[in-house]
């Protein structure tokens, strides 16, 4: 028998997916993980510290036996991890409400770590789900089956978390004593095993599933399933538009009224139209749209939690492996609205290496929130926000929903095309399409809130230094040398030489500077403007953007095809970047980069000809 | 019978899985609950042939045509 080294601190968090890891790890480390309702969330590996220890959040997976290449690499690590040295406990997190599944790996795990001498305690989570039904679990007569210390707990409602804590702080400072003692150890019957257990002390599933159906009966029949999805998907790029309306208007009321108020202390100067150009024109008017990114966050997150996704995912299958993509995709596009960087994350969950490089390389035409800021400005100059279709919804809302429709359309367009190029012969690697479907359950209010407020966070703190500086650096060289003109300014100078490219389009060099510079962070495009439009104000009056850029007249054509552009597009060098480590080839990444660009223009030029 | 013929809202028990599938596969699917001699329960069918749902061992899977065609149902107790 080996000694187990002292030095080792790593305790590792293993479960089937979807049974609350993630959820368990936030509440031991107070970290934020993501958090979800449905299989496949964490795709990489996460830590945190938990006392002196690391603890490490693994991806669920349903065996150690692997199947693709693609889940080799996980379940790999997976062992490795159990047969570390640092290793110096195992936690096997167990869905109380899906004993038997659950068990399958948690018995797998068990064996393997008794192999390799490490401590293994069993987390059986979900408890407050067993407990609604009133079903008793015999924990003693269980842990003697097992030959290992389990805690019942909920990881949401906290129940037993205390507990919990206790047992893994003795596991975690005296291993040696939670070593595995069980009489039977031949993992060729952990299915056999496992099942007997979930028999013995398993609740009786018909409760828990007649439930689930009731509500599958409506969301996933033929005709009115259907529908729902078209309405959920509806509202939630509706709802971009129309909830987030109010609140931007008192964000940039609010804006507006602190920027007159210190340029009036200030008085007249250089500091002043510099304060009022650059700071409030270039920094303010991207400040404008962090209501927008809170609200798509918080009905993505809606969506997340309550179970549906994995039911959208089943209703897409057929629709989306007709473009050569799978169910599974559609959470990574979904995602991808958000933040394209993820989205290619999460698509490692897809069964098929074909089919996941496809999501991947489409992902970016999905219109992240980046683009929001964009959007909402060209919306606000092209269409007059009284007019409504139908007399009943506002077309700058239907204007918001066709641009994400474009993206999405181009999406499934660029993979059929790909797929006809690519002669893939779909080989034995892929994984069919079997898919869990998780319980129904309410929101989790706390961490929903959370992962609003973080997003709001984030998309500022990404964004908001790289506008400063870009406004900053436009502002130095638009408003020097001193008392000339924006067009005769040193950024004029510059801008004649870049004319010529953007011309075909039907837009000037201002417009040009501010796509140009939109390659390091898509908001930046309305930074800019708002800092180019404040020099050449001769007013100084603190309107909004939208009504600077209409009075001075940007045509319909030139309005669509710039738009377009964006949606179009992929101006992100992190995008670019995960493309790259996700698959593994530069050229694959910059090839995308390439092609997205001179889409991009093509589509702008077209729409400039043909509008105008 | 193959899983894929069973109609909605009708129980049957899984037989043998068709020896086309790689031994790995099998091997997950045995992991999944698909092994001789389990209960399963078709919860829905989607149009087009789309994927089927099934309930297993307490656990609903959603499963496409192209798996659900070879895995076989016991059609002597069913
Ligand atoms: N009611 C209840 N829900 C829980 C509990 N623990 C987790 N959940 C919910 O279960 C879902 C899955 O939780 P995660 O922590 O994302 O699961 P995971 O094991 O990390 O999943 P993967 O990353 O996909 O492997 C989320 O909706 C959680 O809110 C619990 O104890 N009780
Ligand atoms: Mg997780």
């Amino acid at each position: 028998m080996t000694v187990i080294n002292s030095s080792n601190s790593n305790i590792l968090l293993i479960g089937k997916p979807n049974s609350g890891k993630s959820l368990l790890f936030n509440q031991l480390t107070g970290l934020r993980q993501k958090v979800a309702n449905y299989p496949g969330v964490t795709v990489d590996i996460k830590r945190g510290k938990f006392n002196e220890h690391e603890l490490i959040d693994l991806p669920g997976t349903y065996s150690l036996h692997s199947l693709s290449q693609d889940e080799a690499i996980a379940i790999e690590h997976i062992q490795n991890s159990i047969a570390d040295n640092d290793t110096r406990v195992v936690v096997c997190v167990l869905d109380a409400t899906r004993l038997e599944r659950s068990l399958v790996l948690g018995l797998q795990v068990q064996a393997l770590a008794k192999q390799h001498n490490k401590a293994v305690v069993f987390a059986l989570n979900l408890i407050d789900e067993v407990r609604r039904f009133n079903h008793q679990i015999d924990l003693h007569a269980f842990e003697k089956e097992l030959g290992s210390p389990i805690v019942a707990l909920s990881a949401k409602k906290l129940d037993g978390l205390h507990e919990f804590t206790e047992l893994l702080k003795q596991a975690a400072e005296t291993p040696e004593n939670y070593l595995v003692n069980n009489i039977d150890s031949d993992s060729s019957n952990e299915l056999i095993r496992s099942r007997e257990l979930a028999k013995r002390f398993g609740m009786n599933l018909d409760v828990v599933l007649k439930d689930q159906n009731r509500i599958d009966n409506f969301m996933l029949n033929s005709v009115f399933g259907g529908l729902a999805f078209l309405a959920i998907m509806f509202v939630l790029f509706q709802s971009i538009f129309t909830l987030a309306t109010p609140l931007m208007d008192g964000v940039e009321v609010a804006i507006g009224a602190l920027g007159s108020q210190i340029t009036q202390f200030m008085g007249e100067g250089t500091a002043t139209d510099f304060v009022q150009d650059a700071l409030f024109g270039g920094v303010g008017s991207f400040l404008v749209f962090v209501p927008q990114i809170m609200i798509l966050t918080l009905i993505i997150g809606l969506l997340e939690d309550s179970g549906y996704l994995a039911r959208a995912a089943l209703m897409c299958h057929r629709p989306l492996s007709y473009f050569g993509l799978s169910g599974r995709s559609f959470i990574p596009y979904l995602s991808g609205h958000a933040c394209a960087i993820p989205a290619i994350m999460a698509a490692r969950t897809i069964e098929s290496p074909h089919k996941r490089l496809m999501t991947m390389l489409t992902i970016p035409l999905m219109s992240c929130s980046a683009r929001l800021p964009v959007y909402a400005l060209l919306i606000a100059v092209l269409i007059p926000s009284d007019s409504y279709w139908l007399g009943l919804f506002n077309l700058q809302g239907v204007a918001f929903f066709g641009l994400y429709f474009f993206g999405i359309v181009m999406a499934l367009i660029v993979s059929l095309i790909l797929n006809k190029l690519t002669k893939v012969d779909l080989d034995k690697s892929d994984m069919p399409f079997i898919l869990e479907l998780p319980s129904y359950r309410l929101p989790h209010w706390k961490p929903l809130f959370q992962k609003v407020l973080n997003s709001a966070h984030q998309f500022i703190k990404r964004a908001a230094p790289i506008i400063f500086m870009v406004s900053v650096i436009i502002w130095v060289l638009g408003y020097f040398p001193s008392g000339a003109s924006l067009d005769d300014s040193w950024l004029g100078m510059l801008g004649q030489w870049i004319e010529p490219i953007f011309a075909p389009l039907g837009l000037d060099w201002r417009y040009g500077v501010a796509i140009l510079m939109s390659f390091l962070a898509r908001e930046v495009f309305v930074g800019s403007l708002g800092t180019l439009f404040g020099i050449s104000d001769a007013e100084e009056n603190l309107s909004s953007l939208a009504d600077k850029i209409q009075a001075d007249g940007l045509t319909l054509g030139a309005g669509v095809g710039l738009v377009l552009f964006y949606v179009v597009a992929l101006q992100c060098v992190a995008t670019v970047a995960t493309l790259k480590g996700e698959t593994g080839k530069a050229k694959i990444a910059w090839g995308i980069f390439l092609a997205y660009g001179s889409l991009a223009y093509l589509i702008a030029f077209l729409a400039n000809q043909i509008l105008n | 019978m193959q899983l894929w013929e069973l109609p909605k809202n009708q129980s049957a028990i899984v037989g043998k899985v068709s020896p086309d599938i790689e031994d790995k596969l099998a091997e997950r699917l045995a992991e999944m609950g698909f092994e001789q001699g389990q209960e399963v329960h078709c919860v829905r069918r989607s149009p087009f042939k789309g994927p089927m749902v099934i309930s297993l061992g307490g656990t609903v899977f959603a499963l496409e045509q192209s798996i659900s065609e070879l895995i076989y149902l016991d059609t002597a107790q069913s």
